[in-house]
């Protein structure tokens, strides 16, 4: 593998690289991208992927899933960049 | 003194929770200074509880197993009032809005939290160079990594500021600092201890777990921590039954099957690291311990490729939530929203987050999916069939915890996957949700501490603390 696609990765996670740094994350990610794809030795034609770190799967009990009320609302509200009239405001979205 | 002998002192009124803490604070914060190993301390906060307690022991009420007993937690763990920082710029300012379980529980037994550790910024990193409050250090000498993530929990209680810690391991974040600053540090089976209140990392792979000075100590505090929630659905269910760490802790290993796999003993690791290994299981056979040496774990040498596929995809969706919009650091150069998401996210993030970001994108994009993270998950499963199969023929493995011990501060900054590879030994746990502990094992040539590492089945973690308490002892002589 040369080069991935920073522009295109970047852009998917809302990450902005300057030149300097596109040149630096791209040649660190290959590196470590070329040591994983080492799992292309392992056959796995007969195995599905895991769905539970551990020996049991979770039994999901639906007595569990209850909607509670959060104690304190202004715990969430006062840590807010911007927060005002009951909305967290961001920039405009439509013109 | 152990814990508990400390908390009878206390409860007989030999001593009161105020005089623990009034002798404790000036080592708290000499040590910090030197060792960087704190981000927010809340001396203040401790006093009241401390005040809160003794009145309560005088006046004849019950308090819990951890009554006075000075304690930190790493900083990824929520504490109503306080700041949770992760050791991130993204979170510099953040307050905690509610208390995560395993610290609720820990204040509920009466344990006193006396602040919130410095580690690699958002768990990511296992040097403790990560943070964006500068690294903390190694306090066997200053001039060493403490091991990460959670590098000031172990570093604390390596130096006697706190007599137990709180960390998270995803890929060895308790177990490495542990075995760097020579103390205990145990990864429970996955679901063991309730994420609810633990900032998400890796969601399927991080678990909360305890530091201390002692086994006893270690296996003290998990009991106080441990058991389901019904407020992390990922928490194990055992039907309302809850493995008691303590319960075998002096049952002795006679007979019991401890298997060493090749593959960890192989190239790379360090030869003080291989003796050690070798002493300690002569030392168990002297006990009773039947030590099998040739046991196979063969997927060992992609488990850190499978790691780093896993953890930084599942951190990608986790940290998507940093956008500057509900918490967080938000940037004051953006034009629009789209720019304030991106500035807010580059600003805020450290290299290292941003780097495991960009490849668990990468993994989990279209046309990419299949080829590393599906193939990841099913390289995942066959190790824990592999595990499955060694557990079939032992009933605890013994491993190193780490391929060397600590080396120095800066050293591996520039060469991200060599860092990576030293999580050779200790991503397999998390992987496969297996329980793994490093216990101390005296030091190397150099004076530097080794930690070995102890693995068992899913919730046998109570015998994993038999078999500790006893290569401990061997240690001790």
């Amino acid at each position: 593998m040369d080069r991935i696609d920073v522009d295109k990765i970047a852009e998917l996670a809302r990450l902005e690289f300057s030149e300097d740094e596109k040149d630096r994350i791209s040649s660190q990610l290959v590196k470590i991208l070329d040591y994983i794809d080492n799992l292309n030795e392992v056959n796995t034609d007969t195995t599905s992927e895991m769905v539970y770190p551990g020996e049991t799967p979770q039994k999901l009990n639906p007595e569990d899933d209850k909607l509670d009320e959060f104690p304190c609302i202004e715990n969430l509200t006062s840590i807010a960049p911007d927060f005002g009239e009951g909305h967290f405001r961001v920039k405009k979205v439509i013109d | 003194m152990p814990i508990r002998e400390i908390v009878e002192q206390i409860k007989r009124g030999d001593k009161s929770c105020k005089d623990i803490l009034n002798d404790i604070f000036p080592r708290i914060e000499q040590g910090h200074k030197k060792l960087n190993t704190f981000i927010t301390l809340f001396i203040d906060r401790a006093m009241e509880r401390a005040e809160k307690l003794d009145k309560m022991i005088s006046s004849g009420k019950e308090t819990g197993c951890l009554t006075g007993i000075p304690v930190a937690i790493k900083d990824n763990m929520l504490l109503e009032g306080t700041p949770t920082t992760c050791g991130s710029k993204m979170l510099e300012n953040y307050i905690s809005p509610y208390t995560a379980t395993a610290v609720r529980k820990l204040e509920e037994a009466g344990a006193v939290i006396v602040g919130k550790t410095n580690m690699d910024e958002f768990a990511m990193g296992s040097s403790g160079e990560n943070s964006f409050f500068g690294p903390t250090k190694n306090p066997h000498d200053p001039a060493k990594i403490p091991g990460g993530s959670s590098s000031g929990s172990a570093a604390a209680v390596a130096d006697g500021q706190v007599m137990a810690a709180l960390g998270s391991d995803t890929g060895g974040s308790i177990r490495q600092p542990a075995a760097m600053c020579g103390v205990v540090g145990m990864k429970p089976t996955y679901g063991f201890v309730s994420r609810y209140g633990l900032v998400a990392f890796a969601s399927s792979l991080d678990q909360i777990g305890p530091f201390a000075s002692t086994v006893e100590d270690a296996a003290l505090v998990l009991k106080v921590i441990a058991g389901h929630d019904p407020k992390d659905s990922t928490s194990g269910n055992l039907g309302g039954w809850t493995p008691d760490p303590i319960l075998k802790l002096d049952k002795g290993i006679e007979g019991r099957k401890i298997g060493i796999p090749k593959e960890y003993m192989a190239e790379g690791l360090s030869d003080d690291i291989r003796q050690r290994i070798e002493d300690t299981a002569k030392g168990l056979e002297k006990k009773g311990a039947i030590i099998k040496r040739d046991i196979s774990l063969s997927l060992t040498d992609y488990s850190v490729a499978v790691y780093y596929i896993i953890a930084p995809a599942e951190a990608s969706a986790n940290l998507a939530r940093y956008d500057g919009v509900k918490y967080g650091y938000r940037s004051m150069q953006g034009k629009d929203l789209q720019d304030d998401y991106k500035l807010s996210r580059q600003e805020g993030f450290g290299d290292e987050v941003k780097r495991r970001i960009m490849i668990g994108t990468y993994a989990l994009s279209s046309g990419y999916y299949d080829a590393y993270y599906l193939k990841a998950q099913k390289v995942r499963e066959l190790m824990k069939k592999d595990f499955m199969k060694v557990f079939n023929e032992v009933d605890f493995i013994l491993a190193p915890t780490t391929p060397s011990t600590a080396f120095e501060i800066g050293e591996k900054i520039d060469d991200p996957l060599q860092m990576y590879l030293f999580d050779i030994y200790t991503t397999s746990c998390n992987l496969t949700g297996l329980p793994g502990m490093s216990i101390p094992a005296g030091k190397d040539s150099n004076g530097l501490p080794i930690g070995i590492q102890l693995i068992t089945r899913w919730y046998n973690d109570p015998h994993l603390f038999t078999l500790a308490k006893e290569i401990e002892k061997i240690y001790e002589q």
